[in-house]
């Protein structure tokens, strides 16, 4: 148990991370002169599961998984969420706080501290009670979270998250293996004032999806917020061929565009692009501001994409 | 349901606490509360454990047993607001106590969703994402659309271990890696 906790801290103190404190640090040189000194191959070495109980299943419920609160400077709000245990036995779990952003393939990344955040991160003012807390099976528990908004905030959007993790009880079977937890997230959206959104299309293109077994084609949308605010956009991407025929008309996801920053929207196309032909890509988005905003271009197919070899 | 009627309850009660404590200067309420009030149930990984039986590095790669099941439901979701269900690993090597396995990288360890489906519910989408080797970066294995009237979904993923004659490993203490999933809906 002790381990593997340490496992799950040491991200935060290691010097090398991803490396637990006191490990060696070898360079790839040392674990080749090593290999040489010793026989080097990794025996068979599971037959752990065959040997112990089989592993239990790891579960968790959070409710609700997004807050959204308007505050003023100088004020705190609690509340509180409900964690609950799909385990099938007594299971620990241990809370984070968390910065995030959305990347540009549209996945959220989460991590203890994302400095080009710090301006919109409502993480320092996040506390959340308790931090670790034992669960038993099919249990539930309430945990509070407070936000303490600074007296010096400024009017804008800010967002942070908490997240829950199990940590891996000391009973679970060991071998040459992945042992398993899971974390889940709740997002915080923090309004100071009454910052107004604003934001517009920028950019509509045609791209070769990086998909190493199957070569596909993607239509890009590029929405920019200059604003103080997030906004979520609702609204169809069409793609249309020379003559006007419509070929495929595709949902924006409703990923969150953080403030002062372009955010990409993905549409991958199951309809075949040939390479020189001419396509018309019609976006109508909804950003939640007074007006539907529609932006139509003419792209031509650049070559197709070739299979990437796998490595 | 039930259980997300007791939430907006509390919640409720919560505001309605805060605003009679306006008057008092010490605890100002926010002028709205707006949980957005998805709420995930039951977001299981089964089994707890994954096994590689790597007896021949010339042998290539090996195959984790057994598959990993990924289940969860959604509650009071919207249509089209995004899921990711994400995988990483705690630390770059695989573990073992003091001797470690420090030869091995997570990264040799690649993860492959295999299928992502989703069943109840209305507007709810699941599909996977590309492949790829472990690392202590979360990188996203499936993702779609909460959808509305609470669907469920499993997504059932694979891990391969790519050996290789440098990777020492102990038999005893055995070398493990933790491997967390994420999922979330921001």
């Amino acid at each position: 148990m002790h381990v593997e906790r340490e496992l799950f801290s040491e991200r935060a103190v290691s010097p090398q991370p991803g490396r637990p404190p006191g490990w060696p640090l070898p360079g790839r040189s040392g674990e080749v002169a090593a290999a040489a000194a010793r026989p080097l191959f990794l025996l068979a070495i599971v037959i752990l599961l065959a040997a112990q109980p089989a592993a239990a299943q790891l579960g968790l419920g959070l409710s609700p998984m997004r807050v959204e609160l308007a505050m003023a400077p100088g004020t705190q709000y609690s509340g509180s969420l409900s964690l609950s245990s799909d385990s099938q036995g007594k299971v620990r779990v241990r809370a984070e706080l968390l910065d995030f952003f959305i990347d540009e393939s549209e996945t959220p990344q989460f991590d203890r501290s994302y400095p080009q955040e710090a301006e919109f991160s409502c993480r320092p003012w996040l506390s959340v009670n308790p931090m670790e807390t034992e669960l038993g099976a099919g249990t539930q528990t309430l945990v509070r979270y407070t936000i303490r908004v600074p007296r010096e905030a400024t009017e804008r959007s800010f967002h942070c998250a908490a997240g829950f993790t199990t940590l891996p009880p000391a009973e679970q079977p060991r071998g040459m293996g992945l042992q398993t937890a899971v974390r889940i997230v709740a997002a915080f959206y923090v309004i100071i004032g009454k910052p107004q959104a604003e934001g517009a299309i920028k950019e509509i293109k045609l791209e070769p999806a990086a998909d190493p077994k199957q070569p596909s084609w993607r239509a890009v949308v590029v929405i920019e917020n200059p604003s103080l605010m997030h906004m979520r956009p609702a609204g169809e991407l069409a793609v249309l061929d020379a003559s006007g025929k419509l070929l495929e008309s595709l949902k924006f996801n409703s990923v969150p565009i953080l403030p002062r920053r372009p955010q990409r929207f993905l549409f991958p196309l199951t309809v075949p692009v040939t390479a020189g032909a001419s396509y018309t890509l019609r976006a109508r988005v909804d950003l939640g501001l007074a007006e539907i905003q529609e932006a139509t271009v003419e792209v031509t197919a650049p070559p197709a994409p070739t299979a990437v070899p796998a490595q | 349901m039930r259980r997300c009627g007791c939430l907006l309850a509390v919640v409720m009660l919560a505001g309605a606490s805060l605003s009679e404590g306006q008057k008092a200067p010490r605890q100002p309420t926010p002028a709205i509360v707006r949980p957005l009030a998805t709420s995930i149930h039951s977001f299981a990984v089964s089994p707890g454990t994954v096994s590689f039986a790597a007896s021949d590095p010339d042998l290539g790669t090996f195959a984790g047993s057994p598959a990993t099941s990924v289940t969860w439901n959604l509650t009071g979701g919207n249509a089209s607001t995004t899921w990711t269900l994400r995988v990483a690993s705690s630390g770059s090597w695989f573990g073992g106590g003091s001797a470690g396995c420090g030869t091995v990288p997570a990264g040799a360890v690649t993860a492959t969703c295999a299928s992502a489906t989703t069943s109840g519910g209305a507007s709810a989408t699941a599909s996977c994402s590309a492949a790829g080797g472990l690392s202590t970066t979360y990188r996203t294995i499936a993702s779609g659309n909460e959808g509305t009237s609470n669907p469920s979904f499993t997504v059932t993923l694979s891990f391969a271990l790519l050996d290789s004659w440098s990777y020492v490993a102990n038999l005893s203490p055995p070398c493990t890696l933790n491997v967390s999933y994420s999922l979330n809906a921001p």
